[in-house]
């Protein structure tokens, strides 16, 4: 049991690119990588704020509880 | 512009490579003087910091050389914590000093000095041992004070390792 991001796929739905998210939510790519690839221990409101408004979607269809 | 903190460091910096000097040269002493009362027995009395083992050595010659031993070792083993010590400094890396390096360095101060401690109980029963026969060791062996530190030190270590945790947490933060 694990919180899974699933920031690729809203990415693959929403057809944007790792650079225009990354340029969208003021976000370096490293950052960006860390948190796609669920190496992230955290995720500050403000990122997740910024994420879901670049991506127009909810905080659940990034995050998710397996 | 360096804080106060940096400036203690630089300070304790070079006190520790004093420190570590002084051991080296104690230690060096400690065991030429030995050695050379293993053949002038004569010189027994006047070892590093006047210290004065004749009695023991013409009590016995077997057991002047293992409390010679001992002592010549924990002075050995304060020394290499003074070396670790400057490991510690030449390693740290003050603008990210939780690494992994560092708590592996302090945690290795604790284990050298428990081992120490360790030593100078035994060396310090058996000189109980020897003044219960009529020959005294006049020599503070320090074994409280130094199980004493390696705790201490042991405690800082865990602390510091658990500061590490919550950087590596910090920095994985998004």
């Amino acid at each position: 049991m694990q919180i899974v991001v699933n920031l690729d796929v809203m990415m693959a739905k929403r057809k944007m690119s790792l650079n225009e998210l990354s340029e969208k939510v003021d976000l370096t790519l490293a950052n960006l990588s860390i948190l796609k690839t669920g190496k992230a221990k955290a995720i500050r409101f403000s990122t997740l704020e910024a994420i879901c408004k670049a991506l127009d979607c909810q905080p659940g269809d990034i995050l998710e509880y397996r | 512009m360096k804080t106060k903190t940096q400036r203690i460091l630089v300070i304790l910096h070079i006190m520790a490579w004093i420190i570590f000097a002084g051991l080296c040269i104690q230690t060096g002493a400690m065991l030429t003087s030995f050695v050379v009362s293993l053949y002038n027995p004569g010189f027994a009395n006047k070892m590093y910091m006047s210290l004065n083992l004749s009695g023991l050595q013409q009590y016995d010659s077997n057991a002047y050389s293992v409390i010679a031993g001992f002592m010549i070792g924990i002075c050995a083993v304060k020394t290499f914590i003074a070396y670790l010590t400057i490991k510690i400094f030449s390693t740290i890396n003050l603008s990210n000093p939780f690494s992994a390096e560092v708590a592996a360095l302090v945690e290795r101060i604790s284990v050298v000095a428990f081992v120490a401690g360790l030593f100078a109980i035994v060396a310090a029963s058996y000189s109980d041992w020897l003044s219960k026969n009529g020959i005294t060791i006049p020599y503070n062996w320090s074994a409280g004070e130094l199980l004493m530190f390696a705790g201490v030190i042991f405690v800082i270590a865990q602390v510091f390792k658990r500061g590490i945790e919550l950087q590596s947490e910090n920095d994985l933060t998004i």
